[in-house]
């Protein structure tokens, strides 16, 4: 009872786009959201630039919530859309092949990859590559082992279509890895 | 020489490789003032919106207060036209008419006459006066008409462009600014 008037209070405040709520609610979902985007490719200042985007576009339509659904799972739908988009307008704006945007020290660089070989890596940079859905796909299912109905409402898509994502994701991610990694 | 695994394989253990190695990637760390940082994003782009809205308001004010103007100058000058006209348009109308009526009579005249000389005259100079009275009566009655109807124009067409005048464009887009926030 208690903690159903605690949430109200919560809504009704995230409705009137209040600073603290606001702060707390960020708080709550930005590993999920900074995870997503890393997922997808994005890393260092990019990717706190896309979390930045994700919470903008997140504060703005606050006042809209309808609570249809529950407040994370429709943060995430945000975080899906906005993350793609960025992901759609990076890709056009910089040329295929361009590695600017993994200056991140924890990023498998081409050159590290030839050094470390390290399997991991090699799957988080493969990841990276895969089309922004089935990132998203991968990220949540195996990453966050959220369960497909769950994936299928935050991408706003069939269940099926989210089999369909990971199944060409775990293909292409089997193209890209060499056979005696996977059985390393 | 090991045998080729089958694609089941494979996809069991890319499965479980994958849910392990992307559970082991590390977390990025959250900047600080992500929060703020969006309240400050969303505030800029709220206010680039609201200067865009007030630039599209002022811009449509001006099209309205340029098109009130047009019309209205517009109506005024066919009201001139309509003013100015009415006088030489009912002269040729009166002409017009008394030349037709030059004609009627005369075919008129000619072939009464044949008939009963000089009474056939008078009476066809009676009519003429009679038709001719009744041309000058509606060419009067037109020329009122279009200078009335031309007054009218002139009227309306100058009250549009003195109220668009009337209007300044600041005027009008401080009125719907307020309703757009």
């Amino acid at each position: 009872m208690t903690q159903a008037a605690g949430h109200e209070e919560d809504l009704t405040s995230l409705r009137a786009q209040n600073a603290e709520a606001f702060t707390r609610l960020v708080a709550s979902h930005q590993g999920i959201v900074l995870g997503l985007g890393q997922s997808l490719g994005f890393f260092g200042a990019d990717l706190d630039d896309a979390a930045a985007e994700v919470f903008v576009a997140v504060y703005k339509s606050l006042p809209g919530f309808e609570g249809r659904s529950a407040l994370s799972t429709w943060i995430y739908q945000i975080a899906c859309r906005t993350m793609w988009k960025l992901r759609e307008k990076r890709k056009r704006d910089r040329p295929q092949g361009s590695t600017e945007d993994r200056a991140d020290p924890a990023t498998p660089t081409p050159a590290r990859l030839a050094e470390e070989a390290d399997v991991r890596e090699r799957l988080w940079a493969a990841v990276a590559e895969l089309e922004p859905r089935q990132a998203t796909a991968v990220e949540l299912y195996y990453r966050r082992d959220w369960p497909l109905e769950r994936i299928a409402e935050t991408m706003g898509c069939p269940i099926g279509t989210v089999k369909t994502h990971l199944f060409r994701a775990r293909e292409r991610l089997r193209n890209s890895l060499r056979q005696e990694d996977l059985f390393a | 020489m090991n045998p080729k695994p089958d694609d089941d394989v494979v996809d069991a253990r890319l499965d479980a490789k994958l849910a392990r190695f992307l559970r082991e990637r590390p977390e990025p760390t959250p900047p600080a003032d992500l929060a703020t940082r969006a309240i400050a994003r969303a505030a800029v782009a709220r206010e680039a919106a609201d200067a865009k809205a007030l630039q599209l308001e002022s811009w449509l004010a001006r099209r309205r207060w340029f098109n009130r103007v047009a019309a209205g100058a517009a109506a005024a000058a066919v009201g001139a036209v309509l003013f100015l006209g009415a006088g030489p348009v009912a002269k040729q109308w009166t002409l017009v008419q008394q030349a037709s009526l030059q004609n009627a009579t005369g075919t008129t005249a000619v072939a009464s006459g044949t008939a009963s000389g000089e009474s056939a005259t008078t009476s066809a100079d009676g009519g003429g006066a009679a038709t001719d009275s009744s041309s000058s009566s509606s060419s009067e009655a037109a020329q009122i008409m279009l200078i009335v109807g031309g007054l009218v124009v002139v009227g309306l067409g100058a009250t549009g462009v003195q109220r668009a005048l009337g209007s300044s464009t600041l005027a009008t887009t401080e009125l719907y600014v307020p309703s757009l926030r």
